[in-house]
């Protein structure tokens, strides 16, 4: 939701290592991270956080996998990324999944080498890189929606 | 090329898939389709995204996996459950369907037809196929092909196409219509039509039958295109506008009504000859069962055009001599039958004598049976009419009661009876003769026996089963004069083995024959390890004690005997019955005179597959009745030349008359979606003309059967085997 | 030559009791085979009071189909030989065929085709009701031999 950027963020990590001057704080080692309804799962998590309005504009998680959810409306609709490797960015609200990437909207779920996901507009794109193949799962429109 | 059918030839099929293929097919076309269990829709491509105004775009062997169908195509965009766009190499399957095309428009709502640009459509099970400009199949199923042509014929092999500007295909209604439509046949153009129905499937459809074509030297061209009307699940009709060109032009009418107790049907046809105007024939008949003991029925046959009678005739009821009108109720109970008929005929040509007719006539008969007793009792009276009016007629009560007993076990029976015949006349006479009453009572003793003889035998190692059984009976019939008694149905029978030990000498009710025979006889029959009959032998003769008298036309005395021979013919019967042959065959063997005065055979063969052979003989002189003296033969085969083509030809010839009576030579061919039958026939007619023609019959699988056929049954009949596979 | 007097033969004793569905068509066939049941010591029992395991005897309708033999002076057909058969098989309750389907069927030459319409009407008639007659004892005498 828009507003989790500025709910309490709370960050549990085996380690964690902070760069005052580039804003960038390391954690590693079962990462946990939870600010609103952001949750986040990884073995390795840099956040960079925005110096001038101290809220975090970017982080990259990696893990096997790494795994992103974030609740995006009111009406409690989800969307549950995992991956190699999750790049998110608040400033262009957009999550980007490398490698054996799954990401799920409303129950529709697509897997591929790669997904690039514009949260705000709803659009993503996603590509197989060498053999892999991009596959999306639609569930059945329920009934009342069909003519 | 094939394969983007989904073909498979007959080699590579699985030998259960093969055992179900025709003989005339080469292949089969195996579904590919494999339904997921899922309810979901599965997209896969190498690349999809989802632009902002929410539609999907596939790139890369894009497919869409939808419970009931599967899309494939080099790139498919669109919004899921509402359309799909497919473009390059598009492929659609489901349940029994393939459709391939350049490009094609998938629209799962309602308001739009999914599209498909020259596309191919395939449906496995029936064979159905095609290719279209245009391809468009709505919300309901019907499918439009424009610009393309239809066929059932395998990828290799086009034997017929049916090409229409724009086909509708409406698989639920089971029927297909189509504009401007072509029939090829071998890629030759033979029917053009500016509107057709057809039927899709056996459903009994209303459409158009496949028209029929003949050709004759002496009335051209011949065309008769027949329209079905399926008006109710139990009520239809078939209208056949008959056409010949030097002739004039009629219709033929068919309606049928299958009600709960039984079948109804009026069959008309009328045909507007140029020179003797309007023929027509038509019949009505209805059989009705109400229950196991009351049935009823009706028959009116009529020549309104007096003794004209239509050209081209597609219906049940053709020329002859009589045509019937009569009613019957019956009433059983048990083993009482009764019936009560009432017949009378039209004879519209005047030289022709009219038969008698019933007004009504009473049926009852009754068997009883106790242990050893049997009695049977059969009682009927009639009221004959004479519609000429110049001879005789009058009412006939008769009486025929045949007590026996039985004494038999198993392996012999002794049978002595009595039939009691009695019968009673009240002649009518238009004549100068007077009327008259007559009546007669006649008692006949017979005695038959027989003894059961078997045995048991190895034949290609397996146990087959002869019985033989000599057969002894007597018969006396003493003689009584019959002068004054008319003849309204008495005839002789021809003396044969089955005959010999009849107890009567003639047929019908008016002449009781005097005699007084011994008549011997031998059967042996041979059994095959199931019990099936396969042959029967049979020798018999009559060994006459007294001459006989009584003759069915001139008077008797008893210083005139009519037959004073001392005993029959040898009687003698063959018969087999295999699968592959069947024979049955009598020969009577004078002794005396050394010569045969009867021959019959009658036999079917079927040496290897698809090769048949029919023949029949009869050779019959010394008759009582010069007019019986015959000897005629007749000899049909159908012989395949190839897998796909057979020659078939019959010839009945006339020793009499010297003369071939039928000569037919046809060619057939068939294959897995066509079957075509081509004959010359040249045939003696009903009134002794001598009539000739070309028939061509063709059936397009998977549409309907087509084509003239001749009426007067012949090799062809079992050659074109109502249009189904092999014959 | 190795014959001997025919040996008793009975019928199987399950077929000793029998429903009968007969679509023969033909009164005087339905009536003979009823007489020849009888006389074969089979009761027949109607479909109400028939226990679970009480065969059922179907017969399907007769055909009939002749083969024309000879035409008279004027090519009207005179005699044919006229060809009556049928199937019957014996199944359980449930339809499955215990033996069968078995064919019975006999012949005879009918002459006469080309008398006087009413003569040969009623000719047909006797020949055909005789024939099966016929047809019914066949059935009883294939029956008899159908195995335990």
């Amino acid at each position: 939701l828009p507003e989790d950027v500025n709910m309490p963020l709370e960050i549990q990590a085996d380690e964690a290592s902070f760069n005052q001057n580039t804003g960038e704080a390391i954690y590693q080692g079962n990462v946990f991270v939870k600010q609103g309804t952001i949750e986040i799962q990884a073995e390795y998590l840099k956040v960079t956080t925005n110096p001038e309005t101290r809220t975090f504009s970017q982080l990259e998680a990696t893990g096997k996998p790494a795994k992103f959810s974030q609740q995006i409306d009111w009406s409690g609709n989800i969307v549950i990324s995992q991956g190699n490797e999750i790049h998110y960015s608040t400033s262009d609200s957009q999550l980007e999944i490398i490698g054996e990437g799954y990401l799920s909207r409303m129950q529709n779920s697509i897997t591929a080498d790669y997904i690039l996901y514009k949260i705000q507009d709803g659009t993503f794109s996603a590509e197989k890189k060498d053999t892999g193949r991009v596959s999306m799962t639609l569930q059945p429109q329920t009934p009342e929606a069909k003519k | 090329q094939t394969n983007q059918w989904d073909w498979t030839p007959r080699a590579s099929l699985s030998t259960e898939q093969q055992s179900q293929l025709n003989q005339y097919c080469q292949g089969a076309y195996l579904d590919q389709w494999t339904s997921t269990s899922t309810k979901e829709t599965k997209l896969e491509a190498d690349l999809i995204f989802r632009d902002n105004k929410g539609v999907v775009h596939l790139e890369g062997n894009a497919e869409i996996i939808q419970p009931l169908s599967t899309l494939s195509a080099n790139t498919i965009d669109g919004i899921p459950d509402d359309y799909y766009r497919a473009t390059g190499d598009v492929t659609v399957r489901s349940k029994d369907q393939l459709i391939r095309s350049t490009d094609g428009y998938i629209s799962n709502n309602s308001n739009q037809p999914t599209v498909f640009n020259n596309a191919s459509f395939l449906n496995h099970s029936s064979g159905a196929r095609g290719q279209a400009d245009l391809l468009l199949r709505r919300q309901d199923g019907v499918v439009f092909i424009e610009e393309g042509f239809f066929t059932t014929c395998e990828p290799n092999e086009e034997s017929w196409a049916l090409y229409g500007s724009s086909i509708e295909l409406d698989t639920n209604e089971g029927f297909g219509t189509a504009k401007h439509v072509q029939i090829r046949i071998a890629d030759v153009p033979i029917f053009y039509f500016p509107w057709l129905r057809f039927p899709l499937d056996n459903t009994r459809q209303t459409g158009f039958l496949f028209p029929s074509f003949g050709y004759s030297g002496s009335d051209g061209l011949s065309l008769s295109t027949p329209f079905y009307w399926n008006i109710a699940p139990n009520y239809d009709a078939t209208f056949t506008p008959q056409l010949i060109q030097e002739k004039g032009a009629g219709m033929d009418v068919e309606l049928r009504h299958l009600g709960s107790y039984g079948e109804t049907t009026y069959e008309q046809s009328t045909f507007f000859d140029d020179d003797e105007g309007e023929q027509t024939l038509l019949k009505f008949a209805s059989d009705q069962t109400f229950n196991s003991h009351f049935s009823a029925g009706v028959l009116y046959e009529s020549n309104p055009t007096e003794d004209l009678y239509p050209e081209a005739n597609s219906t049940s009821i053709g020329e002859k001599d009589d045509y019937e009108r009569s009613v019957y109720v019956s009433a059983n109970n048990g083993n009482l039958l009764n019936k009560v008929t009432y017949l009378t005929y039209q004879t519209p040509d005047d030289d022709n004598d009219k038969p008698f007719e019933w007004l009504p006539r009473l049926d009852s008969s009754y068997q009883y049976t106790q242990s050893f007793f049997e009695y049977d009792i059969d009682a009927q009276y009639t009221d004959f009419y004479d519609p000429a009016e110049d001879d005789f007629d009058g009412q006939r009560t008769v009486l025929n009661q045949d007590i026996s007993l039985d004494f038999s076990n198993a392996w012999g029976s002794i049978s002595p009876g009595v039939l009691a015949q009695y019968r009673d006349y009240d002649i009518n006479s238009y004549t100068t003769d007077p009327d008259s009453t007559t009546s007669i009572s006649h008692f006949s003793t017979y005695l038959d026996s027989s003894v059961t003889f078997e045995r048991s035998f190895v034949h290609n190692d397996s146990v087959w089963r002869q019985t033989l059984v000599p057969k002894l009976s007597y018969l006396h019939s003493p003689y009584e004069n019959q002068d004054d008694i008319p003849d309204f149905d008495a005839s002789e029978p021809t003396m044969t083995y089955s005959q010999a030990f009849s107890h009567t000498r003639f047929n019908g009710n008016d002449r009781i024959g005097d005699t007084e025979q011994v008549t011997l006889g031998v059967e042996s029959r041979l059994y095959d390890a199931n019990n099936n009959e396969k042959w029967a032998f049979k020798a018999g003769q009559i060994y006459y004690l007294e001459d006989r008298y009584v003759d069915i036309d001139d008077d008797s005395s008893t210083d005139s005997p009519v037959d004073d021979a001392n005993q029959s013919d040898l009687l003698t019967s063959v018969s087999y019955s295999g699968n592959r042959y069947t024979l049955t065959t009598n020969l009577n063997y004078n002794l005396g005179d050394d010569e045969i005065n009867l021959a019959q055979l009658v036999a079917s063969m079927e040496p290897v597959d698809d090769v048949k052979v029919n023949l029949s003989y009869l050779y019959s002189i010394n008759n009582t009745d010069s007019d019986d003296d015959a000897k005629q033969a007749s000899l049909g085969s159908v012989l395949p030349l190839n897998q796909n083509w057979s020659l078939f030809t019959q010839y009945t010839y006339d020793f009499l008359l010297e003369d071939s009576t039928k000569e037919i030579v046809g060619l057939g061919y068939e294959n897995c979606c066509i079957k075509v039958s081509f004959s010359y026939q040249d045939w003696l007619d009903d009134d002794d003309v001598s009539d000739r023609g070309i028939f061509l019959q063709f059936t397009l699988r998977g549409l309907s059967t087509a084509g003239t056929a001749n009426s007067e049954s012949s090799i062809a009949d079992t050659y074109w085997n109502q249009g189904n596979v092999g014959y | 030559c190795g014959f001997h007097l025919r040996g008793q033969v009975n019928i199987a004793s399950q077929y000793k009791t029998l429903t009968l569905t007969s679509e023969s068509g033909s009164d005087s066939f339905e009536r003979s085979l009823r007489i020849a049941l009888t006389k074969a010591g089979i009761t027949l029992v109607d479909k109400a009071n028939a226990t679970d395991d009480t065969l059922n005897l179907k017969i399907n309708k007769i055909t009939t189909s002749d083969v024309e033999l000879a035409r008279n002076a004027s090519n009207d057909v005179s005699q044919v030989q006229r060809t009556l058969s049928s199937q019957y098989f014996i199944r359980q309750a449930d339809g499955k065929a215990v033996y069968g389907s078995r064919t019975i069927s006999t012949n005879k030459t009918l002459t006469n085709q080309d008398a006087e319409e009413s003569a040969k009407t009623s000719y047909n008639k006797a020949q055909t009701d005789s024939m099966s007659e016929e047809l019914a004892n066949q059935l009883l005498y294939d029956l008899n031999y159908a195995p335990q």
